[in-house]
């Protein structure tokens, strides 16, 4: 019987991996040279991050080392959310990714701070050192677009009314979420994450006077996983996921409903995944054993 | 009245240092206040002023460079690389596979 | 004093070792040599980060695509300090990459090829690295000051880079059947466009740019540095180089004429990457005006 604090570590190392290699495959090709070196810094800071909860979970026996559990797993077997592993697109799609994932990994991590998982704890203080960073990066994007000149507002918000729904499924439910929550590994639900996250972004997008990103996704959104330009969710042998619709009660945004079917943290991928796949993993898994 | 923080380049080589301030009501007067202040000796070649509200900190000066394991960026990170080279050629030499070849002898050619 | 007679002063204070700064008076020609010669080395650095970043995604290992993405971010952050400067000079970055996308400006040679697999990683952090190294030192002590700072900052994060890449090659060589080949095939591809690196054995007395001494060694002189402290660290640990006349005479290294053809169409443009990579820079570029004009403070009005 697996740890189950595996599932939680895996769940959150995978989205950093992910995102930190997504954010590396801008490096080079940033249109506005200073924000390559910001999204670099910030794709290794990820992927330093993921790394670190890779060695946390292979003290508790989910694999041989970091390496093995980053390149060696079957698809099936990452726990991303499949927000992460969607292609960059443009730079506001980025932008509005960057931004809505920082805001959820602030929130989960700043709760994870009263886990009773001490190493989690203890590794958690050094990342949000360097989350801290991100956050404000991702803020002052957010704030310059969003007041800033005409084309810029109405990309960045175009990308969020994209990036929104999906968005949501950074907190689906975790596989064995109940024991992690009984045992005080994680002091509150992803349903108590996602109030907080989805009321944070609700009141910023609102501040900007960006309600229309909300609008559009509490409309288009009855409960399915929103299909990209690049198709939705591989049919596996459960559920495709749908994610909780949001609506605004008494000045707040909530959520409504919960998740049902089986999405990233159950290791639903999307098409999207096979690509970043193949890349991420082909040349570690085609020369088994080897040092580099 | 306003601080001016006052740079100097030691010589034409050296960085802007910080060196102090002056207080004065304008640039000018800050300008010739710097001079006679920090470079009656002779202390610089160069004398750079700004006023002090013009210049801002970043937050969290702790956290510059990142704070995780960066040694993958540092030579410290590749401690003995040259000796490296020497355990691989030891290596590749007693299979066999080292290539001869005439080659200056100076020290130059270690890199 | 006339035009004349400044130029003479100013070539005067150069030959003496005196260094030039952004706000001296200067010769239209010193300037627009220096100019030109920072601008190329900055669209070098831009699309140099090209060919290694492809391998960013691949890297086999946390610490690599961690080390990897580190280095080609330094590329970049080269690119910027030498843009800036070139600004200082009297032309708009904005122009610089406008001209770059639309193929009006160059870049080395060497950065206009493929990547075929982890051991072009190794070559390029390596041994191209190294060549770019050899040249960089001697840049040094160049004539123009800006230009000196930057090289100091540039030649120490350049060091690590071959430190790295030197590390990554004899991973390679120390490593399996199939790992060792990786690196030869990629040596034996790189080896030609390393030589044109170095460009053609030039005239040091027809040479603008060592006149003015913004440059200060000849082609030759960096290439045979290059083979001194290269050639046998790669025979060392096995591997060969793929021309077949270069050899220590005693004196100095001989070597096989490459070709040039090769060298000259890359020159005008038409290298095996270059269309493919300036096209998608320029799509990106012109894609992205309204994330420049956000950086340029355009805002409404407001209440």
């Amino acid at each position: 019987m697996a740890d189950p604090r595996i599932a939680l570590l895996l769940a959150m190392a995978d989205d950093e991996l992910i995102t930190g290699h997504r954010l590396s495959e801008w490096t080079g090709w940033v249109p506005y040279i200073e924000e390559d070196l910001a999204l670099s810094s910030i794709a290794q800071d990820e992927i330093a991050h993921g790394r670190a909860m890779y060695e946390l979970a292979v003290a508790l026996g989910a694999g041989t080392d970091a390496d093995a559990l980053a390149f060696g797993r079957a698809p099936r077997d990452y726990r991303c959310a499949v927000v992460c592993e969607r292609p960059n697109g443009d730079f506001a799609y980025t932008l509005a990714r960057h931004w809505l994932y920082e805001n959820a990994d602030d929130v989960r991590t700043a709760a994870l701070l009263d886990s009773s998982y001490k190493e989690l704890v203890e590794a958690l203080r050094v990342f949000r050192l360097e989350e801290r960073y991100h956050l404000d990066h991702a803020r002052t994007w957010f704030t310059r677009l969003a007041e800033g000149p005409v084309e810029a507002r109405t990309r960045i918000a175009t990308a969020l009314s994209q990036v929104l729904p999906e968005a949501l499924s950074l907190f689906e439910p975790l596989a064995g979420e109940e024991v992690l929550l009984a045992d005080g590994v994680m002091p509150r639900s992803n349903d108590s994450l996602l109030a907080e996250w989805l009321a944070r972004v609700a009141a910023d997008l609102e501040a900007a006077g960006l309600e229309h990103v909300l609008e559009n996704a509490g409309d288009v959104h009855v409960g399915e996983l929103v299909p990209t330009s690049s198709g939705a969710a591989e049919v596996t042998e459960s559920q495709p996921l749908r994610v909780p619709g949001i609506e605004r009660r008494d000045g707040v945004w909530v959520h409504t409903g919960g998740f049902a079917g089986a999405g990233g943290r159950l290791g639903t991928r999307s098409d999207d995944f096979a690509a970043l796949y193949e890349d991420m993993t082909g040349l570690y898994r085609g020369h088994p054993g080897a040092t580099w | 009245m306003e601080v001016w923080e006052v740079f100097s380049r030691r010589t034409a080589d050296d960085p802007l240092v910080h060196v102090g301030a002056v207080k004065a009501p304008d640039i000018d007067i800050a300008l010739l206040m710097a001079r006679e202040t920090f470079f009656r000796h002779g202390e610089g070649v160069d004398c750079w002023v700004v006023r002090r509200g013009d210049m801002h900190r970043a937050s969290s000066p702790e956290t510059l460079g990142g704070v995780m394991d960066k040694s993958y960026r540092r030579a410290d990170g590749y401690p003995g690389v040259g000796a490296k080279h020497k355990r691989v050629a030891a290596l590749l030499a007693e299979r066999g596979l080292a290539i001869e070849g005439d080659r200056p002898t100076r020290k130059a050619s270690d890199g | 004093m006339t035009y004349e007679e400044k130029t003479a002063a100013f070539k005067a204070r150069i030959d003496a070792g005196e260094k030039i700064e952004a706000t001296d008076w200067m010769p239209d020609q010193y300037r627009e040599a220096a100019l030109k010669f920072i601008e190329m080395h900055a669209n070098s650095e831009i699309m140099g980060a090209l060919p290694e970043r492809e391998w960013i995604p691949r890297a086999p290992t946390l610490r690599r695509k961690l080390s990897l993405t580190a280095k080609v971010q330094d590329e970049v952050g080269h690119a910027q300090i030498l843009y800036r400067i070139a600004e200082d000079l009297g032309k708009s970055r904005e122009l610089m990459f406008d001209d770059l996308v639309n193929g009006r400006t160059k870049f080395h040679n060497v950065f206009h090829y493929p990547t075929k697999s982890w051991g072009d990683v190794a070559v390029i952090g390596w041994l191209i690295d190294g060549a770019a190294l050899v040249t960089q030192h001697a840049l040094l002590d160049s004539s123009y000051a800006p230009y000196i700072r930057a090289m100091r900052r540039i030649c120490a994060e350049e060091s690590l880079h071959l430190r790295h890449g030197e590390d990554l090659a004899l991973e390679l060589a120390s490593g399996t059947d199939a790992q060792r080949e990786m690196f030869q095939d990629a040596v034996n591809r790189w080896w030609s466009p390393i030589m044109h690196f170095f460009g053609p054995p030039s005239k040091p007395d027809k040479d603008v740019l060592l006149y003015w001494g913004i440059k200060t060694r000849s082609n030759e002189v960096l290439r045979q540095e290059f083979f001194s402290t290269y050639v046998p660290k790669l025979w060392d640990v096995g591997v060969s180089v793929p021309d077949t006349e270069l050899h220590w005479n005693g004196t100095e290294w001989d070597w096989g004429d490459p070709g040039w053809d090769e060298f000259w169409e890359v020159v005008r443009g038409n290298g095996p990457m270059t269309k493919q990579r300036l096209t998608r820079r320029k799509d990106v570029w012109d894609s992205h005006a309204w994330l420049r004009e956000v950086f340029d403070g355009i805002s409404r009005a407001v209440a």
